[in-house]
């Protein structure tokens, strides 16, 4: 059974988010900040929503000359369907736990 | 400095992560250097570092079976301290053999049980006896890689934890012994019943506690 999605307020958050600009490529520094979520919360919601598939990565070329290249991310077209399913009065019904099923 | 110290702790993120997951693991690291201000990415850096090591044993923890069977195994040794305490008392009741009743104490300063665990209430006894049978089903949850392993380990906490307690005040204020109550909460037993299920709270929240009722297919239907 593959992973259920997170439904914390950090992850809500990072949709909400990433949400505002559906198809513009976001890094992990600017996501950070503009949730205001440390990258020790940001990192593995992050791997978690891409585990999922409702999130996508690449690389992306460097615009300053001397720096490596960066993670970009965005949403997937079932990430943007998911994060538009959670409107602000269902959330609480879907926030609440279900401890069923396996991990994986 | 601070440069220096976040492009450490970077390449530390990046080494505990890098064999579970290289894709992430490198890009964590090379999102510091396009951080401008020197203290921010101090401060993310270290974030980074907790990410890692998170991610590295939530990998270890759902995917390796030893990680797994060891954590397994600990909270089968909670179930046991649990149990072990009501089966001696019920052993005291029958009149066993002081050397049967041994076989029952998991450490040596149990065996002082005919005195002690008779004059904690019975109520209390059942209660931890539940804490050990949820404790158990949580272990085993736990090898079937069950997230209900969560839902048994949360449930068996609490009686676990009252009774710890009152099976250590309850006594001591019987006996008027400071020693019955301090004694034990100053060695094994504190850490056994008390910060252990605190480490394996947290294991398995890593494990399994990321688990909501979302339905996506509920959630598709409703949309269309």
């Amino acid at each position: 059974m593959g992973r259920t999605p997170n439904a914390s307020k950090q992850t809500h958050a990072v949709l909400r988010e990433m949400l505002r600009t559906p198809q513009e490529w976001r890094h992990g520094y600017g996501l950070s900040q503009d949730t205001e979520l440390k990258s020790g919360t940001l990192y593995p919601l992050l791997i978690r929503l891409k585990e999922q598939g409702f999130l996508e990565a690449r690389w992306e070329e460097a615009e300053r000359a001397g720096t490596p290249p960066r993670h970009v991310y965005r949403l997937t077209p079932s990430g943007i369907a998911f994060a538009r399913s959670l409107e602000p009065q269902d959330i609480k019904r879907k926030l609440r736990p279900k401890l069923s099923g396996s991990f994986s | 400095m601070l440069r220096r110290m976040a492009l450490i702790l970077g390449g530390h993120a990046r080494w505990v992560l890098w064999k579970r997951n290289a894709f992430w693991a490198e890009g964590i690291e090379q999102e510091i250097h396009h951080i401008r201000d020197d203290r921010a990415a101090l401060s993310w850096a270290a974030g980074c570092v907790f990410a890692s090591y998170r991610e590295a044993l939530r990998s270890h923890l759902v995917n390796g079976i030893l990680p797994r069977a060891f954590l397994a195994a600990l909270i089968f040794y909670l179930a046991g301290q649990n149990v072990v305490g009501p089966a001696q008392a019920l052993g005291c009741y029958v009149h066993l053999s002081a050397s049967a009743l041994d076989v029952l104490a998991l450490f040596p300063d149990d065996r002082i049980i005919c005195v002690y665990w008779p004059s904690v209430p019975l109520a209390v006894q059942a209660a931890s006896l539940l804490a050990g049978g949820l404790f158990a089903l949580s272990a085993i949850a736990l090898i079937g890689k069950k997230v209900a392993a969560l839902r048994w380990f949360a449930l068996a906490f609490l009686p676990a934890t009252v009774t710890f307690a009152l099976e250590q005040v309850l006594p001591a204020l019987r006996f008027y012994s400071p020693s019955v109550l301090f004694g034990p909460l100053l060695t094994h037993v504190l850490i056994g019943r008390a910060v252990i299920p605190l480490l394996i709270a947290m294991a398995l929240y890593l494990v399994a506690g990321t688990k909501t009722s979302l339905d996506l297919s509920r959630i598709e239907e409703k949309r269309r």
